[in-house]
């Protein structure tokens, strides 16, 4: 008796270790270990250059947090991931609401869903190559807009340094929300019908029911979807890379940039693993939080 | 009832997945047999380039497959997109995953020589008496050979000439003042006058576009010893001026600083822009995308008082043999047949390559034939045979590090945020910094 | 309630929805445009949507090409094996967080979220070299095994949320009648969370249908190349095949589509939620 309540107990203290236990596996050997050699990398100088790099310590970081361009691209990142993830959710959760009225018929909602969904599908190159292809001088966006008078047939989108940052960061939101919208609509199936007619009955208005309705209970799927979309965006790379490069004038030169420039420009491989360590280091922070805020909702 | 039609559907996509994966499975194992049988035998060389993708297809291929009729050497090719070939050199050579022959472009090779992913190729030439006159110019780094171009390719300026007829440009500007002129009766037509490519994520057109022009005039960055000197260039400086003359004067297609090559090659065939500074290379596909166009070579306009050899700047490509090549004397060997055969007396396979490709061959050998092609192309010959070629850019340290700077700080200076001294200071500090680290 | 609306209400929302399907829709639409065009004829001012150059060429030179063939085929086969594979490990792990309470938890939590972090790029070296080790270079498993890593953490996170909005008393009822944890999950909660896991699926279709860098980096020959690779193989060193790039995206978009198009009814409001009541 006594020994088979132990051995459940035991049982059930491994069982969850079980579950996850492909995860656990997969994640040590294909993360954890490019990770320690990053971390590795981080405090040597000439790292992957050379058989034997020597072991400098800090000095890496040192170099990286003394240097101008570092703490402009930590700038035009900070710009670019909040603006970003803030008007994903927005347009995310707008556009998700919008699909889930009863105002259209189904067959509408179905084509509209459709075409919202698409800036998802295409793989990060060819979104710069098509908008960069539209973005142009004399391509089709100005001449949408000049038909309007609101652009010059030449205005230059991505050559200029003001609005540079501006046009990338709209890209990105374009490619980036149906994600929002997808899991935000899954989200809003799990709403109970009930809910809403209480809501109704109580004589709640739109406005009311969808603050104390439908937030409440998307809270855990926004809050781990805008952290993700954080993670993501703040290493984002292609779309920027092809669309710029960084340019003009470094005033798109995310740290994801930058790092591609010290690694296979510049050949400072070390200095490029430092700065990914910083990132990781923030993005830990940001886990940590969001961990303990799981863990509230939960409770 | 619905979940059992959403497991019906699961399983149906589930087959499906499974169906497609059998087929792909079958293909990909035949397909590493046959490599692991001529493997164990001969020797079997793998080379990294992004010239077949270039070239027409099956034309690198053939290449490859008549050598292996002839040597028994199996060449496979592994071909990435140019753009994403050093990165997959860098890090192949960093995990040996490397191929034995790279394809090399004289913004890397300092880079790769002194990171050892390159072998010293004077070295494997002597070794196996390699007759080195016959090659035209070899890639050095400290008085070593570490890449040797196979195909040389110049850089003139195309000019568009309905463009011109329209504007009433009678003839082709010859000097600084006639191509301002030429400018000002281009945009006054309607048309763009000059498109110079400023974008960073390939930084080549400061190379091509802007230093081109200025070599034409024998302006140079480096002094006699070699060293860069941009800080109290008087003629470098003149040359930045008169550029900035023809930004302010609107004659430089606008967006400069986000134009790629490619989109410049575009616009030209969309029939946009008067005169630009690009690859001979590109003729033919302009002759595939613009067939009705007008195109003629024009001389790159030099400074008015200039009387000069023209320098003209190239391009080229250029192959490799890596460190961790267990092969490097076989390597060696097939980069010596493109150049002058399996006796060491021919250029044909070189020849017949830059005739494809509308370039120059870099062997002595090589007689290429040049009497049926493109008439523009003859005037490019003429021009490239009368003046002399010239790239300060190759072998230099970080040189992408260095062309991307210099961009970044030309920027500002054209739009009037900087002045010519302060410009060619803050590149000359960028350039010294790169050699000092 | 459906005829109860108000007319202004739902003009509005119209216009909204067609604003919104403009800005979702119209680069799309000029990509397709683009595609059937000459390359020369894509930068003409002004543009047009049809023009002279209008031709297939692009689409039969890609369909006629057996290499790039082979590439959607690749393509499919990775993506489908990591969707499959990254679904069952996620739904276990997720299981795991949702419905136990484990020392260590918010350890693995915190370690799955912040790993997604390093950029790929600095990744790619390391990661290589681990794959070269493990002598799975060039293979398909090496694509796999990477589009899992990547997907996972998201994954987990996303089905723990799905999870954690349903009532723990599902699965206990089916544990009351006696059935194993494998039951209350696979029968009980895995059905009822479909539209998430649907949702959760297409995203990982999706990454792994367009990933490039490592597809390019961790594959050497033609016969491992995937889409992306063969669509940026159309960017040469001086020009770009902008056509037969666009109609290869648009090609390669189609199947994501149709599975969307397939299982898009589980978004639709209702589909779910009596299976919660229940």
């Amino acid at each position: 008796m006594m020994k088979n309540r132990s051995k459940s107990k035991l049982r059930r203290k491994i069982t969850p270790y079980l579950y996850l236990s492909p995860t656990i596996i997969l994640m040590l050997v294909l993360m954890v270990v490019p990770i320690y050699l990053i971390i590795k990398y981080s405090f040597q100088n000439n790292a992957i250059v050379v058989a034997d790099p020597e072991f400098v310590w800090l000095d890496n970081y040192k170099k990286i947090l003394s240097d101008s361009e570092f703490w402009g691209a930590v700038k035009t990142t900070f710009v670019f991931v909040t603006v970003s993830v803030a008007a994903h959710i927005i347009l995310g959760m707008c556009f998700a609401l919008l699909l889930n009225t009863k105002y259209f018929k189904t067959r509408t909602k179905t084509i509209a869903r459709v075409i919202y969904v698409l800036p998802w599908v295409f793989t990060a190159s060819v979104i710069a190559i098509l908008w960069k292809m539209m973005l142009q001088p004399a391509g089709i966006v100005d001449y949408i807009l000049s038909i309007f008078n609101l652009a010059a047939k030449d205005t230059e989108w991505l050559s200029n340094k003001d609005v540079a940052l501006a046009t990338i960061t709209l890209v990105n939101i374009w490619c980036g929300y149906p994600f929002y919208m997808i899991s935000i609509l899954a989200g809003l199936q799990g709403i109970p019908e009930d809910l809403y007619e209480s809501s109704a009955l109580d004589g709640a208005t739109k406005w009311k029911s969808f603050l104390h309705i439908i937030i409440p209970q998307l809270k855990p799927i926004l809050i781990s979807i805008a952290m993700l979309d954080f993670v993501w965006t703040l290493q984002s790379f292609a779309l920027i890379w092809m669309m710029t490069g960084g340019g003009p004038v470094n005033s798109t030169q995310t740290l994801s940039i930058y790092i591609y420039k010290l690694a296979f420009n510049s050949s400072q491989y070390g200095l490029a693993s430092a700065v990914a360590v910083i990132l990781l280091l923030l993005c830990v922070i940001v886990a940590i939080f969001y961990v303990k805020q799981q863990k509230k909702v939960r409770e | 009832m619905k979940r059992e039609t959403f497991v019906k559907k699961s399983l149906s996509v589930v087959l499906t997945g499974a169906m497609v994966l059998g087929l792909v499975a079958c293909g990909g194992g035949s397909g590493g047999e046959t490599k692991d049988d001529s493997g164990s035998k001969s020797v079997a060389l793998k080379w990294q380039q992004w010239w077949a993708v270039e070239c027409p297809e099956g034309y690198v291929q053939n290449i490859v497959d008549k050598y292996e009729e002839k040597t028994g050497v199996k060449i496979e090719l592994l071909s990435a997109p140019f753009a994403d070939t050093k990165t997959q050199i860098t890090s192949g050579a960093s995990t040996g995953t490397v191929a034995d022959i790279v394809g090399v472009d004289s913004s890397w090779v300092y880079d790769f020589a002194k990171q050892g992913i390159l072998t010293n190729q004077s070295k494997l030439m002597d070794d196996d008496g390699f007759n080195q006159e016959i090659v035209d110019s070899e890639w050095q780094v400290d008085s070593s050979t570490y890449a040797v171009p196979v195909v040389n390719f110049a850089y003139p300026m195309y000019a568009n000439q309905d463009i011109l007829d329209k504007a009433g440009v009678t003839e082709l500007p010859n000097t600084w003042s006639e191509f301002e002129n030429a400018c000002q009766k281009i945009k006054d037509a309607g048309y763009y006058p000059f498109a110079l490519n400023l974008d960073t994520t390939s930084p080549s057109g400061i190379q091509n576009s802007y230093m081109g022009f200025a070599w034409a005039s024998g302006i140079k960055m480096k002094d006699d010893a070699g060293n860069c000197k941009l800080t109290g260039n008087e003629e470098l400086k003149e040359f930045a001026e008169f550029m900035k003359g023809l930004y302010d004067k609107g004659y430089i297609y606008p967006g400069m600083s986000a134009l790629t090559e490619a989109d410049m090659s575009s616009k030209f065939c969309s029939g946009e822009i008067a005169f630009h500074i690009n690859s001979a290379a590109l003729l033919t596909s302009y002759r595939k995308e613009a067939p009705d166009m007008h195109i003629t070579a024009a001389p790159i306009p030099i400074k008015d008082d200039y009387t000069g050899k023209r320098g003209m700047c190239v391009a080229s490509w250029a192959l490799g043999v890596t460190e961790k090549s267990e092969n490097k004397a076989e390597a060696m060997k097939f980069i010596e047949y493109l150049l002058s055969g399996l006796e060491g007396r021919e250029g044909s396979i070189c020849a017949d390559l830059a005739m494809t490709q509308s370039a120059f061959p870099n062997s002595t050998l090589a007689e290429p034939d040049y009497s049926n092609a493109d008439e523009v192309f003859q005037d490019i010959y003429d021009m490239y045979q009368k003046g002399y070629p010239i790239n300060e850019f190759t072998g230099m340290k970080e040189a992408n590090t260095i062309m991307t700077d210099y961009i970044n700080e030309l920027v500002p200076y054209m739009d009037g945020e900087q002045d010519t001294t302060a410009f060619l200071e803050n590149v000359q500090k960028s350039i010294d910094d790169i050699y000092d680290n | 309630m459906v005829g109860g609306y108000k007319r202004p209400t739902k003009v509005i929302l119209s216009i909204l929805l067609i604003l919104g399907g403009l800005f979702a829709g119209f680069p799309v639409l000029w990509m397709l445009v683009s595609s059937l065009k000459s390359n020369t004829e894509i930068f003409s001012w002004p543009p047009k949507f049809i023009d002279k150059s209008f031709s297939m060429r692009s689409y039969i030179e890609i369909l006629t090409d057996s290499e790039k063939v082979r590439y959607f085929l690749n393509s499919y086969f990775v993506s489908a094996c990591v969707v499959i594979l990254t679904l069952v490990i996620g739904i276990m792990a997720a299981y795991a967080f949702s419905r136990f309470d484990f020392p260590l938890k918010g350890v693995i939590n915190t370690i799955i979220v912040s790993v997604q972090a390093v950029p790929a790029i600095v990744l790619l070296i390391p990661y290589l070299s681990l794959i070269v080790t493990m002598k799975l270079f060039n293979t398909y498993w090496a694509l796999i095994l990477t589009y899992l890593v990547f997907t996972l953490p998201y994954c987990i996170l996303m089905i723990t949320g799905y999870f954690n909005t349903l009532s723990t008393d599902l699965d206990e009822a089916v544990m009351m009648d006696g059935g194993s944890r494998m039951k209350a999950l696979w029968r009980i909660l895995v059905p009822i969370s479909v539209p998430g896991l649907v949702s959760v699926g297409m995203y990982t279709f999706m990454q792994a249908w367009n990933e490039y860098l490592f597809a390019l980096a961790l594959t050497q020959t033609a016969n491992m190349r995937t889409i992306p690779v063969g669509i940026n193989m159309l960017m040469g060193q001086h020009t770009y095949d902008w056509s037969q790039m666009m109609a290869m995206s648009f090609l390669g978009s189609i199947p994501v589509l149709l599975l969307f198009i397939f299982f898009q009814k589980y978004f639709i409001a209702g589909m779910s939620s009596g299976a919660i009541k229940g």
